[in-house]
């Protein structure tokens, strides 16, 4: 063995991911998982996308039978948690989700999905405020702010966009002091809630969603997408593992 | 949609709105996404990207300019949709009759006869020009201006080319292979999906419904007698027409975003009274079928659940104040406020879509952020994850690499009804296949990635069968260049095997022509629950990503003898120092030494970031540092 090969590595996606978990499991949220290809309902009916919206068109969305699609988004497993559980509930997945287009540097058929959401009697937008501000500022390191701009997803009302921008010392230039576009939030729809089965009248609860390579191409500033799912050693192989 | 900041200007009293940059940040962060600003045709335009939930109120300069009004809390001095519009005088010239079971609703048309068809004045060429609209005339110059003016499509014919004295407008599902000449040239087969305009006697298309109108009725210069269209169309099938026949307009874009049925009436209204005042002619009136659905609904909503849900403390005033500003009318009972937006909004349905609006105009940023309370259950470890953690970190332990490859391939047991390409109309139903191509390509690189021997890659991921989705783990290992290649590749798999085995405590199957493969599900199913994630590595803080080179490399090995005192490091900066910033990389492969003397051997790895290296650029570096070597005392090149 020369010394490279007894070198490890660790995929960018891999390290995304467990740094996530572990900081969603210091806050008290559970791990969630769901299967890639989806009921119609999982992937739209139980989250509130109309019959007619287009999203559900065969240009966005993979089909593979005329109720089974490959989901667009790791939003259903949202779904499925709210609908197995009762009442307080707080859960992170990180899973793969497919979008039927064309690939070029910022766009990939294949991705994947932080998807977290947390319910109770009293769990507003303003949670989520901190929550995403503990996030950014674990995962990206330096002190963060977080702001709200207004956005549209079927699954949240209200919905917002959710913009960062990191400051300190140890904050990368490239990212420094600029405010980064970075994931769709909101409240969960009364819809969302009810398909679960949960009194929209005596729960709440916040949702986010956003595509974990995006947040590696910041960490790390990776420029191109699709090196993520090319396998390429000479992309994996500069992620050296921490010990 | 493209917004003239003049325009904009023409709603409010002269001086009362703000500058554009202030526009831009408060529509930013209380409505809409700015794509840009720039000049054009001497005037500021903003490219507002609306939210498709707002498209049927704000795809227009009246939208945007009643949301600046509510946000800044300024009144709008003109607004085209606060008087009630009235259709008079009515008229018999011309017949509408409409097919219920088509997708349009609500039909209104006016008659302008004697109209003169010729340039538009400047005024309007101006704004058209500045928000990206070519000047056609007059007439066309016209609908397109209450287009972008109210957000109403409409639509105007020549009266003359309809059949019979009395014009007859109808509409009906289009016929299978049904063929209509749109304006601008092109011809379209249509299906029974699609509505069209026709003109009742003589049963002839006039337009897609929704989308776009076309040659037949053509208004053309000589047009003097024309019928303005303003109607209502349903938004799925306009949006599934026009998709279908791959045409979208700025008309298709509004009826599937829903624009209100109310606002046919203002349309036809304002483009026949701007049609008189720019082409003259004589109106002879207005006639309608159909009719509107029901307007807006009332909603009840509180301020302590606003304050609930938006976690701000909403008071009753707040309410209030947003409610006017955004010319919501509402009544209060109790605490309950009943509230009904104007009909143009068609977004607001239920407590949460009023507290949205709200949250926006009240300011998403006056809301202070909060830590989660500590939730009152401790979190379960999620099985599936942990054991694929133990996974990892037993392979990347043993130094195998982790890939993530795509689940689309060319060949699986379950197909897309859809596709983006032919080799990638299956998901996978193996993780093997992909990671033997990988091993072939992998092994190409191998030099630059200065490996020389083994290279070992895992990959944990979903696989599909007929009926099942399972998660696999699969190791793929190849040796490469010696002898015994096979057995070699066996005896590293099988060792990575029996690691496995002993930390998931089960047996797995035997490995197969480079890899190893199971089902992590059906392991699962008898495998004891972990009580904590393993403490896997993450990716080391110093690391950042650095581009490489998509040009080829090229592998030169050196070998040299050198005095047995001289170590490694003086031979590799020899190296290293003459052998320009084209090395890759430098591995030594080789070491001994012999009758006082070592013999050092080195991979040489040279690549360029712009360019194909010859064989002459890398012999002239190799020579260079040969020349180097050789010029040291007691060194010799082997």
């Amino acid at each position: 063995m020369t010394a490279k090969e007894k070198e490890h590595y660790i995929h960018p996606l891999t390290s995304a991911i467990r740094e996530i978990v572990s900081i969603f499991s210091e806050l008290d949220f559970e791990v969630a998982s769901g299967p890639e290809l989806e009921t119609e309902h999982y992937n739209f009916d139980a989250l509130n996308v109309a019959k007619d919206h287009p999203a559900r068109d065969m240009q966005d969305t993979f089909w593979v039978d005329d109720n089974h699609v490959l989901r667009t988004h790791d939003t259903s497993v949202t779904a499925r948690k709210l609908e197995e559980n009762n009442g307080e509930m707080r859960f992170v997945s990180c899973g793969k989700a497919y979008r039927n287009e064309a690939t070029d540097m910022t766009h990939e058929a294949q991705f994947y999905q932080v998807d977290a959401f947390a319910v109770g009697k009293d769990i507003t937008l303003a949670h989520l405020k901190g929550t995403l501000e503990t996030f950014f500022g674990k995962f990206l390191g330096g002190s963060v702010e977080v702001r709200f701009r207004p956005g549209f997803f079927p699954f949240v009302e209200p919905g917002v966009e959710v913009d960062m921008r990191l400051t300190g010392d140890t904050v990368p230039a490239r990212l420094k002091g600029k405010w980064i576009e970075i994931l769709g939030a909101g409240m969960l729809h009364p819809n969302v809630l009810k398909a679960g089965g949960i009194d929209p009248e005596e729960y709440q609860g916040w949702a986010f969603g956003g595509g974990i390579e995006r947040l590696c191409m910041l960490k790390w500033g990776i420029d191109d997408v699709r090196l993520f799912h090319s396998g390429d050693l000479r992309f994996i192989q500069q992620f050296k593992s921490s010990k | 949609m493209k917004v003239s900041y003049e325009w904009l200007e023409t709603f409010f009293d002269a001086g009362t709105l703000p500058r554009v940059a202030e526009l831009e940040q408060l529509l930013t962060f209380h409505a809409f996404e700015i794509e840009n600003v720039e000049e054009v045709a001497g005037t500021s335009v903003i490219d507002v990207d609306v939210l498709p939930n707002r498209a049927a109120d704000s795809l227009s300069h009246r939208g945007v300019a009643r949301e600046i009004s509510a946000l800044l809390n300024i009144s709008m001095q003109h607004d085209p949709l606060k008087e009630e519009v009235n259709l008079t005088p009515e008229t018999d010239s011309i017949a509408i009759e409409l097919d219920t079971d088509a997708s349009c609703t609500y039909y209104n048309a006016a008659r302008i006869t004697g109209v003169a068809v010729g340039e538009s004045p400047q005024w309007l060429q101006k704004r058209l020009e500045a928000i990206g609209q070519k000047s056609i005339n007059n007439v066309v110059d016209a609908t397109n201006y209450v287009l972008f003016n109210i957000g109403q499509p409409t639509h105007v014919f020549d009266a003359t080319k309809f059949s019979g004295t009395t014009p007859s407008i109808g509409t009906r599902h289009a016929e299978r292979g049904e063929k209509i000449s749109l304006l601008g040239g092109t011809e379209v087969e249509l299906d029974e999906t699609m509505t069209v305009i026709i003109d009742r006697a003589s049963d002839t298309p006039l337009a897609v419904a929704g989308v776009k109108g076309g040659v037949h009725a053509e208004v053309v210069n000589e047009t003097t007698d024309i019928i303005i269209e303003s109607a209502t169309f349903d938004p799925v099938q306009t949006r599934k027409t026009s998709q279908a026949l791959k045409i979208r307009t700025d008309a298709s874009a509004r009826f599937e975003n829903n624009v209100a049925d109310e606002l046919a009436a203002y349309g036809v209204k304002a483009v026949t009274t701007l049609i008189l005042e720019l082409a003259g002619g004589q109106i002879q009136g207005y006639a309608s079928a159909g009719a509107t659905k029901p307007t807006n609904k009332e909603v009840g909503v509180t301020a302590s659940r606003a304050s609930k849900l938006l976690g701000a403390d909403i008071t009753d005033e707040i309410m209030e104040d947003i409610f006017k500003r955004l010319a919501f009318s509402y009544t209060k009972d109790g605490d309950v406020f009943n509230v009904t937006a104007p009909f143009e909004r068609r977004d607001i349905h239920i407590p949460e879509d009023i507290i949205e609006e709200i949250g926006r105009v009240y300011g998403y940023n006056k809301i202070e952020s909060q830590q989660l309370p500590p939730a009152q259950k401790t979190p379960r470890i999620n099985k599936k994850f942990a054991y694929a953690e133990l996974i990892r970190k037993t392979l990347i332990e043993s130094g195998v690499t982790e890939t993530f490859l795509y689940s689309l391939r060319d060949t699986g047991e379950v197909k897309l009804v859809n596709s983006l390409a032919s080799d990638k109309d299956h998901l996978r139903s193996n993780l093997k296949d992909g990671l033997r191509e990988l091993l072939d390509t992998s092994e190409k690189n191998m030099p630059l990635l200065g490996l020389y021997e083994t290279v070992s890659l895992f990959e944990i991921g979903n696989v599909f069968t007929n009926g099942a989705e399972e998660m696999h783990v699969c190791v793929a290992v190849r040796v490469t260049g010696k002898k015994k290649k096979d057995e070699r590749t066996l005896s590293a798999l099988v060792a990575i095997k029996e690691r496995l085995e002993e930390v998931l405590g089960t047996t797995l199957p035997e490995p197969v022509d480079e890899t190893l493969e199971w089902n992590l599900d059906t392991v699962l199913e008898t495998a004891p629950e972990l009580d904590a994630y393993p403490n896997v590595p993450t990716v080391a803080d110093a690391v950042s990503y650095k581009p490489f080179s998509q040009y080829p490399f090229m592998l030169r090995d050196i070998a040299v003898w050198v005095p047995e005192s001289t170590t490694e490091e003086s031979v590799r900066e020899v190296i290293e120092t003459h052998a320009s910033d084209l090395l890759q990389r430098c591995d030594m492969f080789d070491v001994f030494t012999k009758d006082g003397r070592t013999s050092y051997a080195f991979h040489l790895v040279f690549q360029s970031m712009d360019e194909t290296l010859t064989d002459e650029k890398v012999g002239v570096i190799m020579s260079g540092i040969e020349d180097e070597m050789s010029a040291q005392n007691g060194w010799e090149i082997r």
